[in-house]
């Protein structure tokens, strides 16, 4: 079964270049991978995102068949993402994720009880694929010190919802 | 030293865009058409409120092919990303005054195409902030950016 069209918005005339980026980048994915729309469309709830050096926050909230983007912090959050512009770069290029960006004092990540996987769920929608190029010149050390680090991230991953809620 | 938008002015950007080994570095692979269009604001002397002035870019493999001023606007379509920018803040960048970040996140340069190849290049922006602020040599014959304090 194909998935369903996911329609993304800016709502209430966000005018951020941050809420365009989101909003333009979110489209033009959703537009382009069937898998992407099928996860987007089972996502429920809202998340911040806060570029703290240039003060700049967007809302994104998903609704199942539409995402909506708001400008600032639109209460009540399930989840909030905070950190320099560059960080949050590197979240979206695929680089880095959340809770080890978190652990390292590099991002603030916050989730409810009620969704405490809520960020990681975000994050693997929006999150490009690894370059190929890099991908393939990584040695095996490497993949085998990511498996490590994100077991620690899941193991964590609870309790960091728990303490930061 | 060559004066902002002169025909030297751009040929001397280009030289150092293509000098610059960290462009290549950081630039997407293959050829794209890139429009900025300068939006005259009301605080900018050298351009009067609700004119424009149009510049196309166009890069290859990290090089910059082609960099000139347009006098008409060009149809949207025939570009990959388009920039508009107030006036003040094009030349503010130029000045090395204005974060182009901080303008892009805020909305005053509007930005449109496709951002998943900007996010993926997005350091590439430092490099040609690094550029336009550091190692052009810019003259301002009207004045030099911030206006109202010169």
């Amino acid at each position: 079964m194909a998935a369903p069209a996911v329609r993304v918005r800016l709502a209430d005339g966000a005018r951020s270049g941050l809420a365009s980026m989101v909003q333009q980048f979110l489209e033009q994915d959703l537009t382009d991978f069937e898998g992407k729309r099928r996860r987007a469309s089972r996502l429920r709830g809202k998340l911040a995102m806060t570029a703290v050096d240039h003060e700049v926050t967007v809302t994104l909230e998903f609704a199942g068949d539409q995402i909506s983007i708001w400008d600032g912090e639109r209460a009540p959050l399930d989840a909030s993402i905070a950190g320099p512009y560059r960080s949050l770069v590197g979240l979206l290029q695929g680089e880095s994720h959340p809770l080890v960006e978190h652990l390292r004092g590099r991002l603030r990540v916050r989730s409810s009880l009620r969704k405490p996987f809520f960020p990681l769920r975000v994050h693997g929608l929006m999150k490009l694929p690894p370059v190929e190029r890099e991908a393939r010149a990584r040695p095996l050390w490497a993949y085998a010190a990511a498996a490590g680090l994100a077991a620690a991230a899941i193991s964590g991953a609870v309790a960091a919802a728990l303490l930061l809620t | 030293m060559a004066a902002i938008y002169t025909t030297q002015w751009y040929e001397e950007l280009k030289e150092l865009l293509n000098g610059n080994p960290e462009v290549e570095r950081n630039a997407p692979r293959g050829k794209y058409r890139v429009l900025a269009e300068i939006l005259g604001d009301g605080s900018s002397p050298y351009l009067k409120e609700g004119e424009q002035r149009f510049f196309t870019v166009d890069l290859t493999d990290g090089r910059c092919t082609e960099y000139q001023e347009v006098t008409e606007a060009p149809p949207r379509k025939a570009f990959d990303f388009i920039f508009e920018v107030p006036a003040s803040i094009f030349e503010g960048i130029a000045a090395g005054l204005v974060d182009p970040v901080n303008a892009g996140l805020k909305g005053t340069i509007k930005i449109t195409g496709d951002m998943r190849i900007l996010i993926r290049h997005a350091d590439l922006v430092n490099v040609l902030y690094d550029i336009y602020a550091r190692e052009v040599d810019t003259s301002w014959p009207s004045g030099r950016p911030p206006y109202g304090q010169n």
